[in-house]
């Protein structure tokens, strides 16, 4: 009998292990940020040169220097390095995401980081153009990368809706942060039968960290009210 | 008889009205404390021992930091950087807007007011850095991560709030933000932002304002981090709601640059 216990005892450890491990690899793939197409020595020596004195003082550029860059060291330097300092209680910061769960919140692949005002205005200026390297990406790679996701958060592209679904549906493995990121764009623009659902006030009320079961039943449900809200959008 | 109860009410106003609580030191006893939550990636369970310690029952206030500044002539990150992080109703969740003049003495920024009439309120917009050099010149010290969740618990032990998990009860101990969203101004509890340190009830040590007002600074490190340019604080803040943050707890525990002066993190100091 204690022998029976003692093997039971074992394999839940190793099985609550392997699921911590599985989280673990689960969270590092959706924090993975797109390789750049375009080559921009300029700004990867900046961004290098700020990697070097991460403790100190300033992570930023001059509005001048920015503004003299072409649309590809913008991007690059956006992209990979939002200059900003963010609140530190930014959503699911320190969250270690379960496949096996859909979260309210996308995973943070910049820290205590986001863009900034200069930052924001080249992604809203430039909206067409930046989609169009986020979707040629994404044709290739089937997948809408951190870094890309949180250009569509600060953006609130509610058009990109189809698009993200797209991929969703359609791309290599499974990521719930586009799902998340679905809820997220119902949630930020207010839409109501979102709000008034069960759904919401499991992952927006309470706790950060909030989040539902990754099954079909949920996931067709987040696909169809996206939709129904992205046409009402469309009206 | 009346009138002259109300003449002697009137009189008497502005002294009830201003009655602040007195800043004392409390003992937190030494011992094992359970601290942590299940299912807290951020904070899982765990045991630790902590020696006794004193620690401030309120906030540091800007008439305190006020006195360092006048004795040292410090300038803080925010004014030498001129890159603080401020609120102002009609921001989207979570955004800050990045404002040149603000720094401690106009916390929001110059065209939204300064302190002369906040001086019991926490000082705001200042860095961890900042922070360390007040300490230093004080002869105080941050409270460790472990420390401040032991003196926001009390005795309890894997709840949210030291009362359990209810939290219909945070606003009663809790300067917070109770509208849904920061789009439209929120007073519903009598404060935009920052409260006069001590206008909600004590914790069960007698400990005012651990959950919300400001984040807390703490000393420490997460064993996940490696980064040497973050800072931990904890308890939430005035911007925190139900929606968005929800910080205001024992559990979480929020992150940020050490050089980054937001309008919601201050700090409570321990005796060395």
């Amino acid at each position: 009998m204690k022998m029976n216990k003692a093997i039971v005892w074992c394999l839940s450890l190793l099985f609550s292990v392997s699921a911590s491990a599985q989280s673990n690899s689960y969270q590092k793939w959706l924090e993975q940020k797109a390789v750049s197409p375009f080559k921009t020595p300029k700004v990867a020596k900046i961004i290098r040169d700020f990697g070097k004195s991460q403790n100190e003082e300033n992570q930023e550029i001059s509005e001048e220097q920015f503004n003299k860059f072409t649309f590809e060291e913008k991007f690059n330097y956006t992209l990979w390095h939002p200059e900003n300092y963010e609140q530190n209680c930014d959503p699911n910061g320190a969250a270690i995401y379960k496949p096996t769960k859909i979260y309210g919140y996308i995973s943070d692949c910049f820290q205590e980081m986001g863009f900034s005002e200069k930052q924001i205005n080249f992604l809203k200026e430039n909206k067409v153009k930046v989609f169009d390297v986020i979707k040629k990406d994404a044709a290739t790679s089937g997948r809408i990368w951190c870094n890309y996701k949180w250009a569509i958060v600060y953006l609130e592209a509610y058009d990109q809706i189809p698009f993200l679904i797209d991929v969703y549906k359609n791309g290599g493995r499974k990521d719930n942060d586009l799902l998340a990121l679905l809820c997220y764009l119902m949630n930020s623009a207010e839409y109501q039968p979102f709000l008034k659902s069960p759904m919401y006030k499991k992952l927006y009320m309470g706790e950060m960290t909030g989040n539902i079961e990754n099954n079909k039943a949920n996931q067709d449900l987040i696909i169809a009210r996206a939709m129904s809200f992205y046409k009402s959008k469309q009206k | 008889m009346r009138r002259w109860l109300i003449i002697l009410l009137i009189f008497l106003m502005p002294d009830i009205a201003f009655t602040q609580i007195k800043q004392q030191w409390v003992l937190v006893p030494s011992g094992v404390y359970h601290l942590g939550m299940a299912d807290s990636d951020i904070n899982p369970p765990h045991k630790v021992y902590l020696d006794s310690f004193y620690i401030s029952n309120l906030e540091l206030t800007n008439a305190e930091f006020e006195k360092f500044v006048n004795a040292t002539g410090y300038i803080t990150d925010a004014e030498r950087k001129k890159n603080a992080k401020v609120f102002e109703p009609g921001l989207k969740e979570f955004r800050w807007l990045t404002d040149s003049t603000a720094y401690w003495r106009y916390p929001n920024g110059k065209s939204r007011g300064g302190i002369e009439d906040k001086m019991q309120h926490p000082v705001t917009t200042i860095s961890y850095a900042d922070i360390l050099s007040y300490c230093n010149w004080a002869g105080l010290r941050l409270p460790s991560l472990d420390e401040w969740e032991a003196a926001s618990r009390c005795s309890s032990r894997g709840t949210v709030y030291f009362w359990g998990n209810d939290h219909s009860k945070v606003s009663k101990y809790a300067n917070i933000w109770l509208g849904r969203n920061h789009l439209a101004a929120d007073t519903t509890d009598g404060f935009l932002r920052t409260a006069p340190v001590g206008s909600f009830d004590a914790n069960c040590l007698d400990i005012y304002d651990m959950y919300g007002n400001v984040f807390e600074f703490c000393t420490g490190r997460l064993k996940s981090e490696r980064r040497k340019s973050i800072a931990y604080s904890r308890g939430g803040s005035w911007w925190c709601s139900a929606w968005a943050c929800g910080y205001y707890n024992s559990v979480d525990i929020g992150r940020t640059n050490i050089h980054a002066s937001f309008s919601n993190q201050g700090f409570r100091v321990v005796k060395r």
